[in-house]
């Protein structure tokens, strides 16, 4: 038995990315509210570190290193909770994440919008952190969240959006020659 | 296009059978598989398909052998997640406290769940569970009633169908069951708290029942924010009968004044 076999199964059943997404967001907005109580300023600079490194990636369209410091980003705010179990289990989680268990950050990360987006959630949650106001901090988390769900659902249906738009075009190869608008 | 259909391999869709079975927790870490005959009778394939689909499973980690040839289901999250954890609470019993921090926002959230999702079958079984447990309150003896107690969040788990919510807490709760975050026996000897843990347990167990999400919730964190406040006072208390203890052995060191 190795670390991998939840991984691996996870992998394999696909609507896993929502159970996952969802226990993130449940645990999220409560844990930004701690971290906004908690956070010493220790905690406030590498926020902050990984909050520039994630906007100089932006900036240098790196969606690998965006995604990367993401995470970081995100792990910060755990660990600003000072809470050891839940940092021990978000960090088992967001490795599962980075593995690409539940589904492909890539297929986010390439998009411009959702980046934009996700950006501006990021920034507004620091903000919020930085200015220990736990409420703000818990609204923006869960706001993040949402909107990462919202964003990969659209990434899915584009997904097979594209195939029918391509069925469509190529046809579906199962109509008999010559038939093909007959009346 | 449109690929042509082939039919999947019949081990491979016994692997996909059994692994969405342990996935969504209706095969649990520790049981023990039917023998191979059994099995393949079930599945209505040969042996040599059974075999090629259990050894497959084995490789991914997801079932091993044990004595006699038998088939055991793996935990998900086994060793290598708890045992830093159980490792950094062994040296820090402060850490307790976050334990109980972490838990009092998951088992809101798996109540409010299990309350709002949770199936007529579900509800059968927090239901069951907490009967268990309510048989096992008359007994003088609180170990059983420990055991129940646990058994019953698993049902609240199982019924807020988040899988992955449902593993990461099962391993929390096997960790519980070994003490390794607090002595239960040391909670449940204390006068009046059993009562008091039934009480809380039966709040859940009726908002669930009821299909009542925020009520669900609201008793949940209830019972988690009282078993830390009872801890505290258990802690507290100890310490109090320690520096007794010390005082009347003579032991004291004095410090200033």
């Amino acid at each position: 038995m190795s670390s991998e076999t939840f991984a691996s199964l996870l992998r394999a059943h696909s609507d896993s990315a929502y159970d996952y997404l969802e226990f993130r967001r449940l645990l999220a907005g409560q844990a930004s509210a701690f971290a906004a109580q908690r956070a010493t300023p220790e905690d406030i600079a590498l926020l902050r570190a990984a909050l520039a490194k994630m906007e100089a990636a932006h900036a240098g369209n790196d969606s690998a290193a965006e995604a990367a410091a993401d995470a970081e980003f995100h792990l910060g705010v755990y660990r600003a909770t000072h809470n050891v179990v839940m940092v021990h289990i978000m960090a088992r989680l967001f490795e599962m994440q980075r593995q690409g268990v539940f589904f492909d950050r890539q297929d986010l990360y390439l998009r411009r919008g959702v980046r934009d987006g996700f950006m501006r959630q990021h920034q507004a949650l620091f903000r919020a952190l930085e200015a220990g106001d736990a409420a703000a901090a818990r609204a923006s988390a869960e706001a993040h969240l949402a909107s990462i769900v919202e964003a990969l659902r659209e990434v899915q249906r584009a997904d097979q959006r594209r195939e029918t738009s391509l069925r469509r075009r190529d046809g579906s190869g199962l109509v008999a020659k010559g038939r093909r608008g007959a009346a | 296009m449109p690929a042509s259909i082939r039919p999947t391999k019949l081990a491979d869709t016994v692997v996909e059978r059994l692994e969405t079975l342990i996935l969504e927790g209706s095969l649990r870490p520790g049981e023990r598989l039917l023998p191979e005959r059994e099995l393949a009778l079930k599945f209505d394939v040969s042996r040599p398909t059974l075999r090629e689909a259990l050894g497959k499973l084995i490789d991914k980690g997801l079932l091993y052998s044990g004595r006699g040839g038998a088939t055991h289901v793996a935990a998900l999250l086994d060793d290598d997640f708890t045992r830093p954890l159980a490792e950094m609470l062994r040296q820090q019993p402060g850490y307790t406290a976050d334990y109980l921090e972490f838990r009092g926002i998951v088992e809101g959230a798996a109540s409010y769940l299990a309350a709002l999702r949770g199936t007529d079958i579900d509800r059968d079984m927090v239901d069951a569970s907490f009967a268990k447990m309510e048989a096992a309150h008359q007994q003088e003896d609180p170990t059983e009633e420990a055991e129940t107690d646990a058994d019953f969040h698993i049902a609240v788990y199982e019924a807020s169908h988040n899988m992955v919510m449902l593993h990461f807490m099962r391993a929390l709760s096997d960790m519980l069951r070994n003490e390794v975050f607090y002595n239960r026996a040391r909670l449940f000897q204390r006068r009046g708290v059993r009562e008091l843990l039934l009480n809380q347990h039966r709040a859940v167990h009726d908002a669930v029942m009821a299909g009542d999400p925020l009520a669900a919730r609201a008793s949940s964190e209830a019972h988690i924010h009282f078993t830390r406040e009872a801890l505290q006072e258990i802690a507290e208390a100890d310490a109090r009968l320690e520096a007794s203890l010390r005082r009347i052995a003579g032991e004291e060191v004095s410090h200033e004044q």
